[in-house]
């Protein structure tokens, strides 16, 4: 069990984040927030790669920070901006982190074989990293991620740059790895984690909102999100979440207290709830 | 009336647990995790031993070829300016530790370049661990290439001067910029990786460019530069443990590297 307990991070006079407090058990956990909120450096903090201003991050009750290589033994991590060796291919390369996660030789080469089918890059095991498209470097980050069997799974936008058949094919491995670990995932995409994530942490003004289920989270704004036509007027009270395309043309979605003219209520997705959450919170400021 | 009373505040006084993290946290900053010195040697070998050499310095192959390359075109400068050996002590206290230093600069330029520095300080094995292992192995290295440099220059030299103290000067110079450059590491992180060199080239040029402190460098006897080698290589030791304990306790990152 992951526990983040009041942790503040501070860079000189910026707080970046404040008074986080988060059990983590397993499940897949979705980071959810806009830019600037602090989601990489809370990641960065949950990989050591930051150390905390203030409180402390615990893994089944010993410090992270104190458990050094043990830690790093059970982590997992794919950075946003990963990097690699450009002329050397995927198995290569897996090879070499390998090595540097102390895994025994006997064993590299079957995990790596797996690893590589499970992320789709069977074939592509021995083609030059610089040959290989955004996509297929992103599965191979995955794979380098998961060489380790780690207990504890941390990955920064791990589906940018995924074509959408290699989306459903994270989530599906993603679904599948999450029965016995923590699988921790920021991304931008909401509809991605909406799907994958069992709980969703959001943080605002650099604080701990909610780490809850997305059901809890849409429940929230249930009867107050409307779909208009997009020639409707709209009154000061309602806040125009987003623009899509209906049956009968351009329609809104709209965050309103009281149901409005032509209004249809709708089943608030995911998305709509962060924008609702940070409209709110845009307006307020 | 004080402070305190024109601004009553309430000082919220800390529990007995809250007290003993906030200790234990104190000490953990202010002073590495103490390892025995044994221990760190033996987890050196062991991860040599694991990784290999091939390992050790996958990716940036190429950096060495390129030091190694840009040492042999010094050699052609050092032996104009030796000629005559006016100059001898100078030139080997100035290309000595090139390589060394060369290589080190070029692997962790790359690594940069590369953005693989994230995820190496993930991995179990700790990013200083691999760096103070290639740093050996450079070291071992350059110890070789400098026998040969000096026995290279001692021969078009036509034996001007002694080749044990050509080889004195050569290791002094060698050890010296190590230990330095490693406590630099060790202290501020990325931030002297690319001072303690300049530094170095600064210094080393004065000789180069100033006649008296060339002759002042040409009459110091062997044995002092073998003592001051001794000394750099010890020292070099001793932050060589230091470095990579507190990259196996984890708090490598929190002083820089």
């Amino acid at each position: 069990m992951l526990s983040v307990e009041r942790v503040t991070k501070c860079y000189g006079n910026l707080t970046a984040l404040e008074d986080i407090s988060l059990d983590l058990a397993q499940g897949v956990y979705g980071l959810l927030a806009p830019n600037g909120a602090g989601k990489s450096t809370l990641m960065k903090m949950l990989a050591t790669l930051l150390f905390p201003t203030k409180g402390r991050i615990l893994w089944d009750g010993e410090e992270i920070v104190a458990m050094g290589e043990r830690y790093r033994g059970l982590l997992g991590y794919l950075p946003q901006d990963f990097g690699y060796y450009p002329n050397s291919t995927p198995r290569q390369f897996m090879r070499y982190a390998a090595a540097l996660q102390k895994i025994p030789r006997a064993e590299t080469d079957r995990r790596i074989s797996r690893l590589l089918e499970l992320v789709g890059l069977s074939d592509a095991a021995d083609r030059k990293l610089k040959r290989l498209s955004g996509g297929m470097l992103q599965r191979v980050g995955i794979a380098v991620a998961m060489l380790n069997d780690p207990r504890l799974l941390i990955l920064d936008e791990p589906t940018a740059g995924l074509d959408p058949g290699e989306r459903v094919r994270f989530r599906n491995m993603i679904h599948s790895l999450a029965e016995d670990r923590i699988v921790i995932l920021s991304t931008h995409i909401v509809s991605d984690i909406e799907t994958i994530a069992g709980r969703i942490i959001m943080l605002r003004d650099h604080r701990l909102l909610c780490c809850d289920t997305p059901a809890q989270i849409c429940g929230r704004f249930r009867g107050k999100i409307f779909q208009l036509p997009a020639d409707a007027q709209i009154m000061p009270h309602q806040h125009v979440l987003s623009e899509g395309q209906g049956e009968n043309g351009t329609v809104l979605r709209v965050l309103s207290e009281m149901p409005p003219e032509d209004g249809v209520a709708v089943a608030p997705s995911l998305e709509d709830a962060f924008l609702a959450i940070y409209a709110s919170k845009r307006e307020g400021a | 009336m004080n402070d305190r009373e024109i601004f009553p505040v309430e000082v919220p006084l800390l529990t007995e647990d809250e007290k003993k993290r906030a200790v234990a946290m104190i000490l953990d900053t202010a002073m590495p995790a103490i390892l025995p010195k044994s221990a760190i040697w033996r987890e050196l070998c062991r991860t040599a031993g694991m990784v290999g050499l091939r390992t050790l310095f996958f990716g940036v192959g190429d950096c060495f070829f390129l030091a190694a390359l840009v040492m042999c075109v010094c050699l052609f400068p050092a032996a104009a300016v030796m000629a005559g050996m006016a100059r001898a002590a100078s030139c080997l206290f100035l290309i000595s530790p090139a390589f060394y230093a060369l290589s080190h600069l070029l692997t962790l330029w790359k690594e940069y370049q590369t953005r693989t520095l994230e995820w190496k300080w993930t991995w179990r094995i700790s990013f200083r661990t691999i760096l103070a292992l290639r740093m050996l192995v450079l070291g071992a290295v350059s110890v070789a290439g400098s026998i040969l440099v000096c026995a290279v220059l001692w021969s078009l030299e036509r034996q001007a001067v002694s080749f044990v103290w050509m080889l004195s000067v050569a290791f002094s110079a060698l050890f010296l910029y190590g230990s330095l450059s490693l406590l630099g590491q060790r202290l501020w992180g990325m931030r002297a990786v690319l001072p303690v060199p300049l530094a170095w080239v600064m210094v080393s040029l004065v000789p180069v460019f100033w006649e008296p402190a060339a002759v002042w460098l040409m009459q110091i006897p062997a044995y002092v530069f073998l003592a001051a080698a001794a000394a750099g290589a010890g020292f070099y030791l001793i932050q060589m443990y230091y470095f990579v304990a507190a990259g196996i306790s984890g708090l490598d990152r929190r002083l820089g590297i």
